[in-house]
């Protein structure tokens, strides 16, 4: 999965939803739920997918409505639902690799 | 499949990892209200700024208050007898002969509009052997039981009586049908079982009448009025609509452009039965990680308020603007564009924040043109059910355009696909009903028996069950 504009390509286990993917793997994504269905806050934009993608189904169709109105479309789903089986393209602006935390540094032991 | 990653498949033991931490909880809220109002460029009126006055502590509340058929029965006697509790809009019953039925539990009133124009209420009940005389909102020249054809005028004057050389016992002229006390605010009829009880205004109190003396209902109309009947207790629904604590979570939607985290809840010691929230839109939450700039602020807020203007000059921030001041500036067009409103009357806290005030214990009007709202929980003899009403009052110009039906979704119409006449907020309305039952039937399972509450942010809820106590324990 590529996803713009951060420029990173990550890949996904079978069935596992893309922000779930991205998270293992260390990104920052736009949630409030956590993968419920319920914030609408993850929305990607699909911009390619090499497969046809699956429907979003009843709960996802649901939480689609919390995203804002002017952002919503056809191509517009949630990544905590979306679970691709080919090569995808998303955009979604805010997501983000953090810094790494720093280390504390070991005290000497006594 | 080539970027399925071949490892772990999701579910298996491996495939768990630990989720990303939550953004840390700052010790004190990063700013408050009155600081936001203090800086709006457009001020808002005085009263915004008479911040919380009174202090309830941080004691539980026994969840069983909310299931309890013992303490419903409690609130039936000592409270739903004694106070002035919002009956229906003036307006719904605009000519002489309208009639509105209005139920509390098992007793029911009709609110009459009178030949002179002025309003009665009587008891619901034919005096011959109690049937209602009627039983839905209806225009009757006269009162008539549909069983007999007992018959009383609008003014409740006794008028003909069948067979009557067969009630030998029946004196013609103490057989008027019995008042009940109705009186009139800002539009909306109250009407109160106890004799004894102060007049309508001194319920209300001088802080709530000036606090409204802006804001004046007299050029709205009800354009919206969806009633559900949901599993929950009343209570349990107005507690979701006298804080905001659970915005973030259960309309996350809003988190980009509402900060309800550092909104202001008011309750004062010389209004006992008034409580307000005001809480800040057109600013991103705090606890949002990471928290949207100004601009994508402003850009949620103008999709709602002026989507036209997207894309244009005045779809962006000016310069020296923030998301709130920008956001005010589209709200104040949007209501001139709507509704012909003179924007120089319009702060920017009125043109933008959920402000909601409750008068206990079934009243909770929003002033401003942001949310034209009027909220109402009745409960039903059931304490796991209760009605649920939603009513938007939009301003008009010109003649006064007729009071909406009333579109009741029974206990299972959905308020996304079956109101969308609620616009935008549907959505907000839809997710309270997924919770609400959930909330009911959790409360019965708290090993504790208590709730615990915030001491700010559900401090109306504390207020609402001590205005509740009061009056029990009377």
């Amino acid at each position: 999965m590529r996803i713009e504009p951060l420029g990173e390509t990550i890949r996904l286990r079978p069935g596992e939803p893309l922000m779930r993917g991205a998270q293992r793997q260390g990104l920052s994504w736009p949630t409030i739920c956590h993968g419920q269905a319920f914030c609408g806050q993850c929305w990607v934009r699909v911009t390619d997918s090499a497969e046809p993608l699956p429907e979003p189904d009843a709960k996802e169709r649901n939480a689609l409505r919390a995203v804002p109105s002017h952002l919503q479309g056809p191509t517009v789903r949630l990544a905590c639902q979306l679970k691709p089986t080919g090569t995808i393209t998303v955009e979604r602006a805010q997501v983000s690799r953090p810094a790494p935390t720093p280390k504390p540094e070991q005290g000497q032991a006594e | 499949m080539e970027t399925l990653d071949g490892g772990a498949r999701v579910g298996d033991a491996e495939d768990l990892f630990d989720p990303p931490p939550l953004k840390p909880e700052p010790e004190h809220p990063p700013l408050y209200m009155r600081d936001v109002l203090a800086r709006d460029p457009f001020p808002p009126p005085a009263n915004m700024f008479e911040d919380q006055q009174a202090y309830l502590g941080s004691g539980p509340i026994p969840a069983s208050r909310y299931f309890s058929r013992d303490y419903a029965a409690l609130e039936k006697e000592k409270m739903w007898s004694k106070v002035w509790q919002f009956a229906c809009w003036g307006h719904d019953i605009p000519n002489p002969g309208d009639i509105h039925v209005y139920r509390i539990l098992d007793r029911s009133v009709l609110v009459v509009r009178q030949r002179d124009g002025s309003v009665k209420a009587f008891v619901n009940a034919c005096l011959h052997r109690g049937r209602e005389l009627c039983e839905t909102h209806t225009h009757q020249n006269e009162l008539k039981c549909p069983y007999h054809y007992f018959t009383w005028g609008l003014d409740g004057s006794h008028k003909w009586t069948p067979a009557k050389w067969d009630f030998p016992q029946l004196d013609e002229k103490k057989f008027s049908l019995p008042e009940i006390r109705v009186e009139e605010w800002n539009g909306f009829l109250f009407v109160n079982f106890d004799t004894d009880a102060p007049n309508l205004a001194s319920y209300m109190g001088s802080r709530f009448l000036d606090h409204w003396k802006g804001w004046d209902f007299s050029n709205r109309y009800k354009a919206v009025h969806v009633k559900k009947t949901i599993n929950c207790n009343w209570k349990a629904g107005m507690d979701a609509f006298i804080e905001g604590f659970h915005a973030f979570a259960s309309h996350s939607q809003g988190a980009a452009i509402s900060c309800e985290d550092i909104g202001q809840f008011d309750i004062y010691d010389d209004a006992p039965h008034m409580s307000r929230f005001i809480l800040p839109l057109g600013m991103p939450s705090f606890r949002l990680d990471p928290r949207p700039d100004d601009a994508t602020a402003f850009e949620y807020m103008c999709a709602g308020f002026l989507p036209e203007a997207l894309g244009t000059d005045e779809g962006r921030l000016q310069p020296g603007e923030d998301a709130r001041a920008g956001s005010a500036r589209v709200a104040r067009k949007s209501y001139v564009k709507k509704y012909g409103i003179d924007p120089a009357t319009v702060s920017d806290s009125e043109a933008l924040d959920a402000i909601s005030y409750f008068m206990f214990p079934n009243f909770m009007p929003w002033p401003t043109l942001a949310y034209p709202l009027v909220y109402r929980f009745t409960p039903l003899e059931d304490p796991d059910w209760c009605v649920w009403e939603t009513m938007l009052f939009h301003p008009f110009t010109g003649e006064r355009p007729p009071s909406c039906a009333v579109n009741d979704l029974g206990t299972d119409g959905s308020m996304v696909d079956d109101a969308t006449e609620l616009g935008g907020l549907a959505l907000v309305l839809h997710q309270d009903d997924v919770q609400l039952p959930a909330v009911q039937r959790g409360m019965k399972n708290l090993a504790s028996g208590e709730l615990i509450l915030t001491e700010t942010q559900e401090l109306r809820i504390r207020h609402l069950h001590k205005v509740l106590e009061d009056y029990i324990n009377r």
